[in-house]
């Protein structure tokens, strides 16, 4: 359950990540079409680094004398990252959704009250994810670890791979 | 910003006219202005520029921060042609002013031999800087807003006896024209309304022109003086000055934090012409936080250091309500009112804030079309 809801949690953020990559580099008025790609696109990179996780849980997993306890070490870990990451993205959303379905006021608001400064701390969120995660089990900080930087990484590739100047 | 900053890129009209810099000096609760006419033609014009504000900055006064986008490019206030501008120049002036982050900035610009900017290189870095802030516009839903309020306000124009059969809303200081092109993609203003953009940089006309022809909005873009709405200026589009001479309307955003002193005036006094039955300019709202909050949106939001450094620069630069309609009297007969005033907006919801001016006789129809939102009007007097 905390492996799927980590997962369902990365690609999201992956997704808003190739949208916030292509943010002021496309001037058109209609542009759903455009956003939707450029959420593929950030999708693009977040499977590898959900594979790329997997892989060194699989890996830390298979290494182990123990493997039950090892996976109850992970899956602790793992809750403990979503301790961190669910309210802020619960936040996010909440946020999201008074941007969309408000008026211009709320909308300004949700903007300079939520989305604004919760994209500036993101990486904060996610490098304290990563701690929590990895708080007494070496096996658990190399998984978020490995996780971590990896989701942190797409917006700036899907930047500099698509969006490097305006369309 | 709340609000802001991007209200700055939209507007070079007013800046490439003349590199007007104005000091405002505060000093024992008196103000007085500093007004100082920069052109970069000359290579003394940026010493001049820092000398002034030296003499100010000695008294140890708060001088208005510079915005690097309105130093690096300049233009002919008559023929409206490119003129070069100095690295050197536009580094001192900065300097000068105390701004080291600005001067970092423009140092790092390349220049042609003499020292001159490149400017096929600001004019790229410049497009690329407004698309960005096309994007703070796009959050904020400042096309939205100013829909709001130009409905009715286009309702009470058509009201008139003597209405004209067809309405032109001109946007001074388009930029990317975001604003004209998102009124003309979603019709929000009738089909009897013609929007037209206007701005005296090329490379933002073209690019704006570009965007629109790329998805068929029936909207279009010229080049024109905010200083001289009433002049037939040189365009690339057929018959550009008529189409900025005969607004019915004027608009803009994030334009007027660029005039000080007597060049505010000056521009509303332009707009006092036959055929101008109102205007409607956004502006940043001059509140505590409009300078934190411009940091922090253009921290998140933008990439370019040149886009962060104005942005916080304009939202420094705004004007207060007061400053606003008291400047707006110059467009007489025009009864200039603002909306969303300050002191009554929770600035979390307002960034932008509109100063009016309208017909006196229109006053009447405009809160009728209005309705409740009419509350949110002030006038001179409050």
């Amino acid at each position: 359950m905390s492996a799927l809801l980590l997962v369902a949690l990365a690609l999201v953020d992956a997704a808003l990540s190739g949208f916030r990559a292509s943010g002021g580099r496309n001037g058109r008025i209609r542009r759903r079409a455009a956003d939707l790609r450029a959420a593929r696109r950030g999708l693009l990179p977040g499977v590898p680094v959900l594979a790329t996780s997997a892989a060194v849980a699989l890996a830390v997993l298979g290494a182990a004398d123990d493997r039950g306890a090892r996976y109850a070490e992970l899956d602790a870990a793992a809750w403990r990252m979503l301790a961190v990451l669910l309210p802020y993205a619960g936040i996010v959303a909440v946020s999201m959704l008074c941007y969309l379905a408000g008026s211009f006021r709320v909308a300004t608001f949700a903007i300079l009250a939520g989305l604004g400064p919760l994209t500036m701390v993101r990486p904060l969120l996610v490098v304290g994810g990563v701690v929590a995660a990895g708080w007494g089990t070496s096996a658990g900080a190399a998984v978020a670890a490995t996780a971590g930087s990896g989701i942190l990484l797409v917006e700036p590739y899907v930047h500099r791979r698509w969006y490097r100047t305006p369309l | 910003m709340f609000g802001a900053g991007y209200e700055s890129g939209q507007s070079s009209a007013g800046r490439a006219i003349r590199r007007v810099v104005h000091a405002e000096v505060v000093d024992g609760g008196r103000d007085s202005t500093l007004t100082t006419s920069c052109r970069t033609a000359t290579n003394s014009g940026g010493e001049e520029v820092g000398r002034r504000v030296r003499e100010h900055a000695a008294y140890r006064a708060p001088v208005s921060p510079l915005e690097v986008s309105d130093l690096i490019v300049d233009h002919h206030p008559g023929s409206l042609d490119r003129v070069p501008v100095a690295r050197a120049d536009v580094v001192a002036t900065l300097r000068a002013a105390g701004q080291s982050r600005g001067a970092r900035i423009a140092a790092r610009l390349p220049v042609l031999d003499g020292g001159l900017l490149d400017p096929a290189y600001v004019d790229r870095r410049l497009v690329a800087v407004h698309t960005e802030l096309q994007r703070l516009s796009e959050e904020l839903r400042i096309p939205e807003r100013l829909a709001h309020l130009l409905g009715p306000l286009l309702t009470a124009v058509r009201s008139a006896e003597d209405a004209p059969d067809r309405i032109r809303v001109v946007d001074i200081g388009c930029g990317l024209g975001h604003v004209v092109r998102w009124l003309a993609a979603h019709e929000v203003l009738g089909p009897d309304v013609e929007v037209v953009g206007a701005d005296v940089h090329a490379a933002l006309v073209a690019e704006a022109t570009r965007l629109a022809d790329d998805e068929g909005l029936p909207c279009r873009f010229t080049r024109a003086n905010a200083f001289r709405l009433d002049e037939t200026a040189p365009g690339t589009i057929p018959t550009p000055g008529a189409a900025v001479r005969a607004a019915t309307v004027y608009i803009s955003t994030g334009l007027l934090h660029h005039f000080r002193g007597p060049d505010l005036d000056t521009f509303f006094a332009a707009q006092a012409t036959p055929d101008t039955v109102a205007f409607c300019h956004y502006d940043i709202a001059a509140t505590r936080i409009a300078p934190f909050g411009a940091w922090l949106f253009h921290r998140a939001r933008m990439r370019d250091p040149l886009g962060r450094h104005d942005g916080v620069a304009s939202a420094r630069r705004a004007h207060d309500d007061t400053t606003l309609l008291h400047a707006a009297r110059a467009a007489r007969p025009l009864v200039p009112l603002i909306h969303e005033p300050t002191t009554r907006s929770n600035p979390l919801c307002t960034t932008l804030r509109p100063v009016l001016g309208i017909r006196p006789d229109l006053v009447g129809p405009l809160r009728a079309a209005l309705g409740k939102e009419a509350r949110r009007l002030q006038g001179v007097a409050g």
